[in-house]
């Protein structure tokens, strides 16, 4: 398992040092601590460390000291100086001494982390060509949402334009496209960015869930109604309210949401008194809501408040030159989140990728990317990871290949055995070498 | 879902410290429940050990606490979030939201920082104090079960050290993060029933 750096802790005091690797090792570092110079020394000869965050002032060797010794030892290791208030002057004379930076105790954390991020930042940037990937994906990536395709970009144009009014925005697109992404791109760039985003996916909920699930309850409006309740309008009052799949709520629903929209104000079940709500609505659905409002299941008046501005997603197969990024950025996501490495796709399963229809869009390949970097370690991304290779179409909803049910199986066991490969082997009734193998091929590692 | 401990009812519990209005809870509960699918209960009031105090930064030691936390844990207790009104600090930061056991059994939330300063211009209707905490509470529960800092910016997994990114991450878990909860759950689960005597 690959941590973000690691990171080496000196200081005597025994509470420092738990409280301080406990949230470096939240924060995906890999963390150390000792309590003394001479051990901190020791520990550099042994291993490498990509950052120290050292005390001034410890008994047996000063900081200083310690700080000369250990650049002779290790230049290459980035010194921070941790420091009471009274002694930064001393923590100055340390940064000429070749301390990287200092940090006055008690630490603030925000300042710890963004030095720390910076560091390893700088030491990524040395060693790859980090800068140029970014700079050319900026352009692309608008709000997590990524495309360079012609679609793509006007969409990015019209989240601009529409964000900071306060216009009713219906989302249409299949599913997977991000519409989701989409809605939290369009509050992200509003003024009511620090209000809260509350998404409710109407399609989930009975509808006797979702009219109390949006306007909440009075106490005793119905049996178990044993407090009251605010609803998902009073919550997002002054932010945005994401109502997803609006193509699934019923009429008697439809009504009521009208209402809100034509009066902003609402009561909750059970309740007389209207609440007065500040919220911006958008709304998404891949359904054709004309064609329902023609069948009767949508009403009219509701379709055209909602549709003041409409912003349409294309599906992935119709803008198939945006897949080599798309990998990209999942590659990256995944890279952090599973402490992998993962640089490059196969001529081949690229291609197979630019072939393949992606029923569930965005999303499906997003899936796809997942599993093939859980399932190896890289650093290559090769055809024979990709699920549209051994099997004709690819469900969203069965996502787990017979591979990696396997990978799951083994590790489960590995675990519940505690990493005992011959009793392992042995209740999963396969020899020793296979098991090794096995281990070997899905990349399993003890934790 | 994948857990729903018949046979150890493992519970999730918020003990409300010092003075804490433990009514103040009941809607965050709801939230938790469902994330988790581990029932929730909400003890009774427990004070904070005077030693806990530090008189000169006039805050609360979180280590303390959350060794106090270990030792009152009921014995269905998966997890123990003590939910604080006063300030709390740890031997090396100037303050925190929240503490958590890493893959351990206790943390513990203040509200004392997440008040913020009153902005008069903008009144709000509901002060988000209760839909903050219930974020980091969220947050620490899951460090606790061994989840990490995320890099997607509405996970309730984001590192939030000031009240702009509480406020702008989402009191849920996102899709990635959800999924490591289910496996880190399920190992822990594992173990605990590893040690049953059957
Ligand atoms: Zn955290
Ligand atoms: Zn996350």
């Amino acid at each position: 398992m690959q941590e973000k750096a690691r990171i080496l802790v000196v200081d005597d005091e025994p509470m420092v040092c738990i409280a301080l690797t406990n949230w470096l090792k939240e924060e995906n570092y890999l963390a150390r601590a000792v309590h003394d110079g001479a051990s901190a020394l020791e520990a550099l000869r042994e291993e490498k460390w990509d950052i120290v965050l050292l005390d001034y002032k410890m008994p047996g060797m000063d900081g200083l000291e310690v700080l000369a010794r250990m650049k002779e030892l290790a230049s290459q290791t980035v010194i921070i100086m941790m420091t009471a208030y009274a002694s930064i002057g001393n923590s100055v004379r340390a940064m000429k001494e070749g301390a990287y930076d200092y940090i006055v105790k008690p630490l603030d954390m925000d300042e710890l982390a963004m030095m720390l991020r910076n560091i390893v930042e700088r030491q990524e940037l040395v060693t790859e060509n980090l800068l140029l990937r970014k700079q050319l994906a900026e352009r692309h990536v608008y709000e997590n949402i990524v495309g360079r395709s012609e679609a793509m970009q006007r969409v990015f144009e019209l989240i601009g334009t529409v964000a900071d009014t306060s216009a009713t925005v219906l989302i249409t697109g299949e599913t997977g496209t991000g519409k989701e992404l989409v809605a939290r791109a369009i509050h992200g760039n509003s003024s009511r960015r620090y209000n809260p985003f509350i998404a409710v996916s109407c399609g989930a909920l009975p509808e006797s869930l979702l009219e109390s699930e949006l306007f909440g309850y009075e106490k005793g409006a119905f049996t178990g109604a044993n407090r009251t309740k605010m609803g998902r309008f009073e919550l997002a009052h002054g932010g945005t309210l994401f109502l997803d799949e609006i193509g699934e709520i019923s009429l008697v629903t439809q009504v009521k949401l009208l209402r809100v929209l034509q009066e902003r104000c609402f009561c909750r079940l059970g309740g007389t008194v209207p609440t007065e709500v500040d919220v911006r609505l958008i709304a998404a659905t891949n359904r054709d809501l004309l064609r329902e409002i023609e069948a009767g299941n949508f009403r009219s008046d509701l379709y055209y408040r909602l549709n003041v501005v409409n912003i349409q997603l294309p599906p992935l197969r119709e803008r198939k030159e945006d897949i080599p990024l798309l990998v990209e950025c999942f590659m990256e996501k995944f890279n952090v989140e599973f402490n992998k490495r993962f640089d490059r796709i196969e001529k081949k399963a690229l291609e197979a990728m630019m072939e393949y229809r992606w029923p569930g869009n965005v999303r499906e390949l997003e899936n796809v990317i997942e599993r093939a970097i859980v399932i190896d370690q890289g650093p290559e991304i090769k055809a024979s990871h990709l699920p549209m290779f051994r099997s004709e179409a690819l469900s969203t909803e069965e996502p787990e290949s017979l591979e990696d049910v396997e990978m799951h199986h083994i590790r489960k066991m590995l675990e519940r055995h505690q990493w005992n490969v011959a009793r392992t082997a042995k209740a999963l009734n396969i020899d020793r070498t296979t098991l090794h193998k096995k281990i070997n091929k899905f990349g399993l590692e003890r934790p | 879902m994948k857990w729903g401990g018949n046979v150890l009812h493992p519970t999730i519990y918020l003990i409300p410290l010092g003075d804490f209005d433990a009514s103040h809870l009941t809607i965050i509960v709801e939230n938790i429940e469902t994330q988790f699918v581990f029932p929730l209960k909400i003890g009774s009031n427990l004070a904070a050990p005077s030693c806990a105090v530090d008189p000169v930064r006039n805050q609360v030691n979180s280590n303390i606490i959350l060794k106090q936390l270990n030792e009152v844990a009921p014995s269905d207790a998966l997890k123990v979030v003590g939910i604080a009104g006063f300030d709390l600090f740890n031997p090396i930061f100037s303050f925190v939201f929240g503490e958590a056991q890493f893959e351990g059994k206790c943390a513990v939330v203040s509200t004392y920082r997440l008040h913020g300063e009153r902005d008069e211009k903008k009144p709000r209707r509901y002060p988000p104090v209760i839909l903050r905490l219930e974020k980091e509470v969220v947050h620490e529960l899951g460090h606790t079960f061994g989840l990490r800092h995320c890099s997607d910016r509405s996970c309730v997994m984001h590192f939030s050290p000031g009240l702009e990114s509480v406020d702008r991450k989402s009191p849920f878990y996102c899709p990635v993060c959800q999924e490591l909860l289910c496996w880190l759950v399920a190992r822990e689960l594992g173990r605990h029933q590893a040690l049953r005597p059957t």
